[in-house]
């Protein structure tokens, strides 16, 4: 980085910019493995005026902004490079407002998901995306990611529990959209385009979420199978009687192993597979749902159903499958999961096709996911420093996601493009759909300084700038906060 | 501008461009690093992040390079040649508690507690600080050096004029006061009276015991079922006298023949903690030759969580070529936390009543660093009219962390605030914990906020609801 601008830089930030080698190693990744980048800096934002000056001095000096939460993604959406700063949001914690009356709450962007579940539930109130790094990562984080999670089946994800946002866009300029109505159709829907655009276009730097009465009560049930195919027929089961789970979660033999052990829940460890079924409401349909999903798992070939006995287990069972990522990694050094998705019906054949694909380059994938929902997470165990290994995983994941589209699915579901994913997008969304992504960034970030890279690449500004002093006053961005 | 860098998250290759190390000047690990660092215990982490909200100074700093993700991250670079033993590298290597939250949190099963240890012998080794040594080898070498300092601060710890000399060092230094205000009332150490085959009971409690008389003895039970050895715990003779007494004496009514080996001392884990590795080795040597044959016996156990965590693994002090390995190897296999090895073996409840709210604060070394969460809980919900209260963040460590509340004070006493403010909101009248370290913490913070709280090992509980029963049954 030139000198200069890490004195313009110091001189704006005093000590909340961090320039020492320790905290760029510190910031260089997210739980994305085989990326990362050392950043030119680190900046921890004292207010909104700091990310507005800080945005304002990347389009005129010409550097990147990484936004980041805690680090946790998996398509590489935080791992900054040489020329970008990057902006942590994780101190901006607290939560503004809980609006029992208007069922929302205004929060700021660090809050920690888990922490955000436990301050409404003690009133009563229900805020459903759980993603699983849920005690780690941050509401803006999910925001930006439009994160999902165990409870998406029935609850559906982030985008479906954002009423408002503030934001700085790229420019400097401040976004107000959304708000506490319900209804609100006035103009283009501004929060739904900050709502998953992985912090290339805004830093949200409030977030007004939509939160539901707590469901009174629960049951949750583990099924055992042979196969995956068995256990997948019992997710059709269970849609089809019409009934939707909380949560109807699939572990196969490799991932199951591994949460044993890491765990010890006391699971059959020669299980072919394992559903994990949670149901919520009224305890009178609990009860009649929880029994007819019982008699649907077992009616499908099931080994072996048990139902949790309290809540204390029942809590222990999710945290596992939470775990379950993180698990596989005790197989090798490096554990790279994905999160194809394809429409609910074509999941058994999505699993074999898995299964084949990963015979077929001698490689681990485990496969464990959100049966209910189609989102499938393949995971590949390999040792991230055999570059044969490497080679061998991406090309089994560019076959993975191929299937994934040619069943009329995605390739995502709900990690994000990031940089992990991006060579995938066209083959996903088209010709026309990367065009107006493209527009649309190009309009919102014409110098492409915020999370560049991510999602897609832009060919590079022709920048015929001269220099900031120069610009006549009535061209620059427009002075003052909102 | 936005060529996103693709490596592995392999410490040879950390994904930092080749210039990422000016500043800090590059450096040649050598290969004594990987020795320090291994690469696998390096790759295992596949920075989830599950550790994060598990980690206390992560907490204290909110910097990343303050959490076990972050840490791993600094060494991964060090064992690269990215970046060198730097000012922050150092620091941060030893802000780390080494409570080892981090392990029982990660799913990815990361040796945390290995790593940070390695990194801080690689430091030792590279630039050996003489604070440390002084501290350790004068204090800790020797028993008998040990029990000498102790009775020249006893009288000191004792005394009335300690308040308001206190009060006038806070004015100088608050962090020199409070590392007064730490040292607890020292007493004398007590010897261990153990059983043996020819008596097949407890043979003597501490006589000092309020309500516990000499003549209140459990009826001497059928046979021995075990042989075990008891580690007494080098410092903890001097802060918590009786708990070894107390330990040999529940050991004793459950027909344990517990032998305390003569010359056994610290069992090392101090040095080990600090990356001493020579001096953990020296010690755990001499506690070789203490315990030995160890052939006859079923378990070594140990009542102060810390040197149980070091010594379960007491053979990862040595090189693979050391002779002694294999004996170390043996010794660890037999060393259990005295309440998970009674738990586990089972246990007569006593009849003996203790009447009191008790909440239970456990020592990372036992519940992280050993696993053991359950037995201590199971151990007291025998004692009739006890009840047992959750305590908020047991978990969590107080700040203690061997000699961490010296070297930090400010953050110390920052845990141990939170640490008390959970133990207040429980309403418990005892607080009951399992290691040294976390007894004199947890005794200077009670002391300063003039509680009522009386903190009281697990195992001096049980000895009290024992006597209790005897002298009633008598």
């Amino acid at each position: 980085m030139s000198p200069a601008l890490l004195d313009d830089l110091r001189a704006a930030f005093g000590a909340r910019l961090s320039h020492s080698l320790e905290e760029r190693i510190g910031y260089a990744r997210d739980g994305t493995p085989l990326y990362g980048g050392l950043p030119l800096a680190v900046l921890r934002p004292d207010g909104v005026e700091d990310v507005v000056r800080l945005l304002r001095l990347a389009n005129q000096r010409g550097f990147g902004v990484v936004p980041r939460g805690s680090g946790t993604g998996l398509s590489a959406g935080a791992v900054p490079d040489e020329r970008s700063v990057v902006l942590l949001m994780g101190g901006w914690n607290r939560i503004l407002e809980i609006d029992e009356e208007n069922l929302c709450a205004w929060v700021e962007p660090g809050v920690v998901t888990a922490d955000l579940h436990r301050a409404v539930e003690s009133r009563g109130l229900f805020y459903p995306p759980d993603p699983g790094s849920m005690h780690v990562c941050t509401i803006g984080g999910n925001v930006a990611e439009n994160s999902g999670g165990l409870r998406g089946l029935k609850y559906g994800v982030t985008r479906n529990y954002v009423l408002g946002v503030e934001a700085v866009l790229p420019t400097g300029e401040i976004l107000r959209a959304g708000g506490k109505a319900v209804k609100d159709v006035a103009g283009y829907d501004l929060v739904g385009l900050v709502v998953g655009s992985e912090g290339t276009l805004a830093v949200v730097t409030r977030v007004l979420v939509r939160l539901v009465p707590r469901p009174e009560t629960s049951a949750t049930l583990l099924a055992f199978y042979p196969s995956v195919d068995a256990a997948a027929r019992a997710v059709s089961a269970i849609l089809s009687a019409r009934i939707v789970p909380v949560t109807l979660e699939f572990l196969d033999r490799t991932t199951l192993r591994c949460v044993e052990d890491h765990a010890r829940l006391g699971l059959p460890a020669d299980a072919g597979a394992l559903l994990l079924v949670e149901v919520d409401g009224r305890a009178p349909v609990v009860a009649e749902d929880a029994e007819r999903v019982e008699a649907l798992c077992a009616a499908a070939g099931a080994t072996g159903v048990v139902r949790a006995r309290d809540e204390a287990e029942a809590l222990r069972l999710k945290t596992a499958r939470r775990a379950a990522f993180s698990s596989l990694a005790r197989l090798s050094p490096t554990t790279i999961l994905e999160d194809a998705t394809v429409p609910r019906s074509a999941l058994p054949e999505m699993v074999a096709a898995v299964e084949r694909i990963a015979a077929r380059h001698g490689l681990v994938i485990g496969n464990v996911g959100h049966a209910g929902d189609g989102n499938l997470h393949p995971t590949c165990c390999i040792d991230g420093r055999d570059a044969d290994q490497v080679a061998r995983a991406h090309r089994a994941f560019e076959e993975i996601f191929r299937t994934a589209l040619d069943l009329g699915g995605t390739i995502t579901g709900e990690h994000g493009v990031g940089l992990s994913k991006k060579r995938f997008l066209a083959d996903a969304i088209g010709e026309g759909g990367m065009r107006w992504t493209r527009a649309i960034k190009r309009a919102l970030d014409p110098n492409n300084v915020l999370n560049p890279g991510k999602v897609l690449d832009l060919e590079p500004v022709q920048h015929d700038r001269p220099p900031p002093d120069s610009v006549p006053a009535c061209e620059r961005a427009p002075a003052g906060v909102a | 501008m936005t060529t996103a860098r693709v490596a592995t998250n392999a410490p040879s290759a950390s994904g930092l461009p080749p210039g990422g190390a000016r500043g800090s000047g590059r450096w040649q690990p050598g290969t004594d690093v990987a020795r320090h660092l291994p690469p696998d215990l390096l790759a295992a982490c596949i920075r989830c992040g599950f550790c994060l909200p598990t980690c206390p100074t992560y907490a204290l700093t909110g910097r990343e390079i303050s959490s076990p993700r972050g840490r791993i991250a600094l060494m991964s670079a060090v064992a690269a040649g990215e970046l060198g033993l730097s000012d922050t590298f150092r620091y941060e290597m030893h802000f780390c508690l080494d409570c080892r939250a981090c392990e029982t949190a990660c799913p990815a099963g990361v040796r945390y507690g290995t790593l940070v240890e390695g990194a801080r012998a690689l430091i030792e080794e590279r630039m050996p600080s003489r604070r440390t040594r002084l501290l350790l080898d004068v204090a800790l070498r020797s028993q008998r050096r040990l029990d000498l300092i102790a009775a020249a601060l006893r009288p000191w710890s004792r005394s009335r004029l300690r308040g308001p000399v206190r009060r006038a060092l806070a004015r100088l230094s608050p962090g020199l006061a409070w590392r007064e205000a730490l040292l607890p009332e020292l007493e004398r150490p007590r010897p261990v009276s153990v059983t043996s085959r020819e008596s097949g009971g407890a043979a003597g409690f501490p006589a000092a015991r309020r309500h516990v008389s000499g003549r209140a003895r459990p009826a001497p039970p059928p046979r021995m079922r075990a042989v075990v050895a008891l580690l007494e715990g080098c410092v903890q003779r001097h802060t918590n006298a009786g708990v070894s007494g107390d330990t040999a004496f529940v050991l004793g009514t459950n027909a344990v023949d517990v032998r305390v080996p003569e010359g056994q001392g610290c069992c090392g884990s101090l040095h080990a903690h600090a990356g001493v590795t020579a001096g953990a080795r020296e010690l755990v040597r001499r506690n070789l030759d203490a315990f030995e044959p160890l052939e006859e016996l079923d378990a070594i156990l140990v009542n102060a969580a810390g040197c149980g965590s070091f010594l379960r693994h007491a053979d990862r002090a040595f090189e693979a070529a050391d002779p002694d390995r294999a004996r170390a190897a043996l010794l660890a296999s037999k060393v259990r936390d005295a309440t998970e090895w009674l738990a586990g073996e089972g246990w007569e409840p006593p009849a003996g009543a203790v009447d009191a709210v008790a909440t239970v604060h456990d020592a990372c070394h036992l519940v992280h660093g050993q696993g053991v969460f359950d037995a201590p809980r199971r151990l007291l919900a025998s004692i009739p009219g006890l009840r047992l209260v959750p305590l908020p963040e047991s978990t969590w460590c107080c700040g203690s962390a061997g000699t961490w509340n010296l070297t930090h004070p400010a953050s110390s006493r920052a845990l141990l605030a939170r640490k008390l403010d959970h133990l207040e909101a429980t309403g418990a009248t005892l607080l009951v914990t399992a290691n040294p370290g976390c007894h004199v913490q947890l005794a200077a913070g009670l002391r300063a906020r003039g509680s009522a709280v009386r903190l009281v090992h697990p195992m001096t509980l049980l000895a009290e609801a024992y006597a209790a029963s005897s002298a009633t049954i008598r």
